[in-house]
């Protein structure tokens, strides 16, 4: 009996020493933080002039081809090319409407560089606004026979990446004529420039 | 009788740990009067709204939005404040080195929001809160087409 109030006065006394403890306040401090992003997106633009005519009566003619207002995604360039199904043996042929086996022949020419099937006649890269070309188109032909002659020549605007890695700009291929294996512009023939140095029957 | 007497002094010292929190404080004096204490607590709380982004127009290169507080509760002599930091530059999501710089200000065409700004601030008494506009505009020549963004911080703190 002695034993067990002896416990009760223990465990009361220990018990006593909790009391306030449970009765504290408790305060909480601290401060709190939130993100906005802050976006501005702009799309891809570029405008593009190509001449709709070029006459060459006068045996020459100057072209001017611009890009204007051009927004280009970083790491990339806006190049124009040029192509044309006349393109043959070095030079561009206009052809007789009325007499298909008539036909004359002209050069297209940057700064005096002549430019064949497949050649980039204007580049610009990222972060240029925009860019000036004058091609001069000129007559090799004497002419000895009236008619209308005329040929349709294509400019292909392409945006390439040209990211350090990715760039395959300076190397761009077009199938051979002949066989159809891609091939680069030095691979292709010097005189025709449709085909590879394999197919090729050029003297 | 010794065991009865212990028994009682036991149960006695027990029962008396709890007199102290259970007990009501009566105060009487001379005039036979009491006197009760009315409390009331009430913690501080309020209400920030920051929005979660903001758009620059693609033309018009601005933007605006605006942070605010409302249901303002503070202790006597405290102030809610809204600081900004973390501003810096957009960058393009497609090439960290291409960037844009802007500003940010209370009023249209302003620069007085820089990092550490205190945007907004509300003094204890204010229930209602407020609101403080930003306007952000950019000051660089954009030359390339991508998608630009900048992540700002606010912080919300009493003080």
């Amino acid at each position: 009996m002695k034993k067990f109030l002896s416990l009760c006065l223990a465990a009361c006394m220990v018990l006593s020493l909790g009391v306030n403890a449970f009765a504290a306040n408790v305060t909480e401090t601290g401060t709190q933080t939130s993100d906005m992003t802050v976006r501005y997106g702009v799309s891809v633009k570029y405008t593009v002039i190509i001449p709709e005519d070029v006459n060459l009566n006068h045996g020459t003619f100057d072209a001017d081809l611009s890009i204007r207002d051009a927004l280009l995604p970083s790491n990339t360039k806006l190049d124009v090319s040029l192509s044309g199904d006349s393109y043959s043996n070095g030079t561009w042929h206009m052809t007789d409407r009325n007499d298909a086996r008539n036909k004359l022949s002209y050069s297209i020419a940057d700064a005096g560089t002549t430019l064949a099937n497949g050649a980039v006649v204007l580049t610009m890269p990222a972060g240029d606004l925009s860019a000036d070309k004058t091609l001069t188109f000129t007559l090799l032909d004497d002419v000895t026979r009236a008619g209308r002659y005329a040929d349709s020549i294509t400019f292909t605007v392409g945006l390439v990446d040209v990211t350090p890695g990715n760039d395959t700009s300076d190397d761009p291929t077009r199938p051979c004529e002949g066989c159809g294996k891609p091939i680069t512009f030095d691979e292709q023939c010097g005189v025709c420039g449709c085909y590879c140095q394999d197919c090729c029957e050029c003297a | 009788m010794k065991k009865i007497v212990s028994l009682v002094l036991a149960l006695t010292l027990c029962l008396s740990l709890g007199v102290t929190a259970f007990a009501a404080e009566i105060t009487v004096n001379s005039a036979q009067s009491a006197t009760t204490t009315v409390t009331y607590g009430l913690d501080s709380s309020y209400t920030v709204v920051i929005p979660e982004s903001v758009v620059i127009d693609s033309e018009s290169y601005k933007g605006d939005t605006a942070v605010s507080a409302s249901d303002v509760m503070l202790n006597y002599g405290e102030t809610l404040n809204v600081t900004v930091t973390e501003i810096d530059v957009l960058v393009d999501a497609a090439d960290a080195a291409n960037t844009l710089t802007y500003k940010v200000g209370k009023t249209d065409g302003a620069d007085d929001v820089t990092n550490g700004t205190v945007v907004l601030s509300v003094e204890s008494g204010n229930v209602e809160g407020g609101e403080q506009a930003l306007y952000f505009e950019l000051t660089q020549d954009v030359t390339k087409a991508g998608n630009y963004s900048d992540t700002l911080t606010f912080t919300v703190s009493v003080d």
